[in-house]
């Protein structure tokens, strides 16, 4: 069935978030991964709002369910149970194909690993999701290059991702995470892989893009420096939300961050 | 997006090039491996090919062969009739048009330093010692009145038949040409039933084989591009799109294969045709338009058996799920 923004807007909650300013919300969302007998709870009914515009840091240990979350909310992946709205549209109506025309235009991902396609280019990495969109390949390239200029890689429009360092790579990365004008960015832990110098690039160009562009930018991180420019900060741990606060109430020369 | 609700085509278009680029990038990328599978299609169809072109090839030269053989018999049966040929003239009368045997027979009879023809419509009467050997009939019939005016001035009143003796007013005409029996007719067409039903036999276990591999090499693909899939489904590729980049990569694979193997194939049969019947009797008579048919269907046998073997690694492609792809602590 072909997508259209009708279908899309008949999927809408009519209650609620009437006004839209929620982007995503999560309700009581469990994650079971099962394999064989054993069975892991990486999310423990978990609950939140994510507002537009803002830059929200999800902290916590390794194995506490970070990925996990970002799978349920960037509808790479069901829930066991409980329900996720993106821009108000129930995540489990959507089939396949709409969950691509989603994942497409909706959200632009960035990961820990970049995840470039070895194979393309810099520039046919960014162009990428815009043929998957259904864009003319000139106007596409032109886009491209924007974006690419952007992130400041202008130079390197035609190098391989071997040919890049990390940060080069995870810019590239950044940049095709925005080519279909998404309303989200899900970042999960995009300076894990880099140095200090470099990682700290990296935030200060996801937070100028929020600024810029308006795009609600939810990052996964233990980056110091990321949680310092977010608009709010979720501690989660064994598949629990523990805490959410601004940066401003809290004490970063305190034990938990060293 | 929410306000144009009139006319949106926001489907997900999955441009066929994008696929193919991608295809081709993989291929270059993965060539080792990709040469490796296409040795697989290769053999296949080549073992195909050189099985069609084979039977094509053999049944030019068997033609050839059975040709030349009943040439020479009927040569034969003449020298025992005439004895040695060289000087004499043999009289010619032409009841039909001749055949392929007879135009080999008289070439081979009347070639240079052998016998002199001649037709009945310049023979005159000559002397003794000039006097022509014996009549031969080319098709079925010789008038009586031919024999009559003919014989007594023969060395031999003999008439001999190169085609039927159904028309002998001789009385003893001898035929030169004499058909395989029916017993042979029939252990032949035999030989050649079990012969087929074992080629078709070994033909399937080929397909199997060269399915299965490349299958093998497909799943090996799509295992070593995990996370280029998963990358690609976050990025919102559909699943449509996944299975058409395995199907292009196969049918791609299936093509080339096909027209390397297949030359391959029709070499090999041509060459090993050649080394036991000469080059000159396999090159020089290439059936040539049934040998494109011929590989016109191992090309398409490539591109299906390729396109079959894809359907297993695209479908596990396509459905894996983006969050899988992606894990990075595995
Ligand atoms: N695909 C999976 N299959 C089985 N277990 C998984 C899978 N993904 C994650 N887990 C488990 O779920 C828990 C949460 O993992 P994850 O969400 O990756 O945490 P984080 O990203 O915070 O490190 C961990 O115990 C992990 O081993
Ligand atoms: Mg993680």
């Amino acid at each position: 069935m072909p997508v259209t923004t009708a279908r899309l807007d008949a999927l809408k909650i009519r209650s609620g978030d009437a006004s839209g300013s929620c982007v995503i919300r999560a309700v009581e969302v469990k994650k079971i991964y099962r394999m064989g007998t054993v069975e892991t709870h990486a999310l423990r009914g978990t609950t939140l709002e994510i507002y537009r515009g803002e830059y929200l840091s999800i902290m916590g240990p390794s194995g506490s369910g970070k990925s996990t979350l970002f799978n349920m909310i960037g509808a790479l992946s069901k829930p066991s149970s409980g329900k996720v709205y993106i821009d108000q549209v129930d995540v489990a109506q959507l089939d396949f194909d709409e969950l691509a025309w989603f994942r497409c235009r909706k959200i632009g991902y960035i990961f820990q690993t970049y995840n470039l396609i070895a194979t393309m280019t810099c520039l046919e990495n960014v162009t990428l999701p815009m043929s998957f969109a259904g864009m003319d390949a000139e106007a596409g390239r032109e886009r491209g290059v924007e974006l690419l200029k952007l992130v400041g890689l202008g130079e390197r429009i035609l190098h391989k991702p071997s040919e890049l360092s990390g940060g080069q790579q995870q810019r590239v990365a950044i940049a095709r995470a925005l080519a279909n004008r998404p309303d989200i960015i899900l970042a999960d832990e995009p300076t894990a892989n880099l140095d200090q110098k470099t990682g700290g690039e990296m935030i200060e160009l996801l937070a100028r893009l929020r600024n810029d562009l308006g795009v609600t930018i939810i990052s996964a991180t233990h980056d110091l420096k990321m949680l310092k420019r977010s608009d709010r900060i979720m501690w989660i741990n064994d598949g629990r939300i523990q805490k959410v606060a601004r940066p401003g109430e809290i004490d970063f020369s305190s034990n938990e961050f060293h | 997006m929410s306000s144009n609700h009139s006319a949106i085509q926001d489907q997900v278009r999955l441009p066929l090039r994008v696929a193919w680029g991608i295809v081709v990038q993989g291929i270059r990328i993965r060539l080792g491996r990709s040469v490796v599978t296409l040795l697989g299609v290769v053999l296949g169809v080549a073992f195909l090919m050189s099985i069609l072109s084979s039977s094509l090839l053999r049944s030019r030269v068997v033609g050839e062969i059975q040709a030349r053989q009943q040439t020479a018999a009927m040569v034969g049966f003449l020298l025992a009739e005439s004895g040695n040929l060289s000087g004499r003239t043999l009289v010619v009368w032409r009841g039909a048009e001749p055949d392929d045997i007879e135009q080999r027979f008289l070439r081979e009879i009347f070639r240079p330093g052998a016998a002199r023809p001649l037709e009945v419509k310049d023979f005159a009467p000559t002397g003794a010692d000039d006097r022509p050997s014996l009549i031969i009939v080319l098709g079925g019939a010789l008038p009586s009145d031919v024999w009559e005016s003919i014989s007594p001035h023969l060395r031999q009143p003999v008439a001999v038949f190169t085609r039927t003796l159904v028309s002998d007013p001789s009385g003893a005409g001898v035929l030169l040409r004499r058909p395989p029996s029916e017993e042979d007719l029939q252990r032949q067409a035999q030989e050649a039933a079990q012969q087929r039903v074992r080629t078709i036999w070994i033909l399937c276990i080929a397909a199997l084989v060269t399915i299965i591999s490349i299958s093998n090499a497909l799943l090996m693909s799509v295992t070593e591009r995990f996370r280029e899939i998963g990358t690609m489904k976050c990025l919102g590729a559909l699943s449509s799109f996944i299975r058409r980049v395995f199907f292009l990569e196969s049918a791609l694979m299936g093509l080339v294969g096909g027209v390397a193997g297949s030359l391959f194939g029709l070499l090999f049969a041509a060459i090993l045709y050649a080394l036991s019947y000469g080059w000159g009797l396999v090159f020089g008579s290439l059936p040539v338009l049934p040998l494109l048919g011929a590989m016109v269907i191992c090309l398409a046998a490539g591109i299906i058996a390729s396109i079959l073997a894809a359907i297993y690694p695209a479908g596990v492609a396509s459905r894996m799920v983006p969050a899988d792809a992606l894990r990075t602590n595995i």
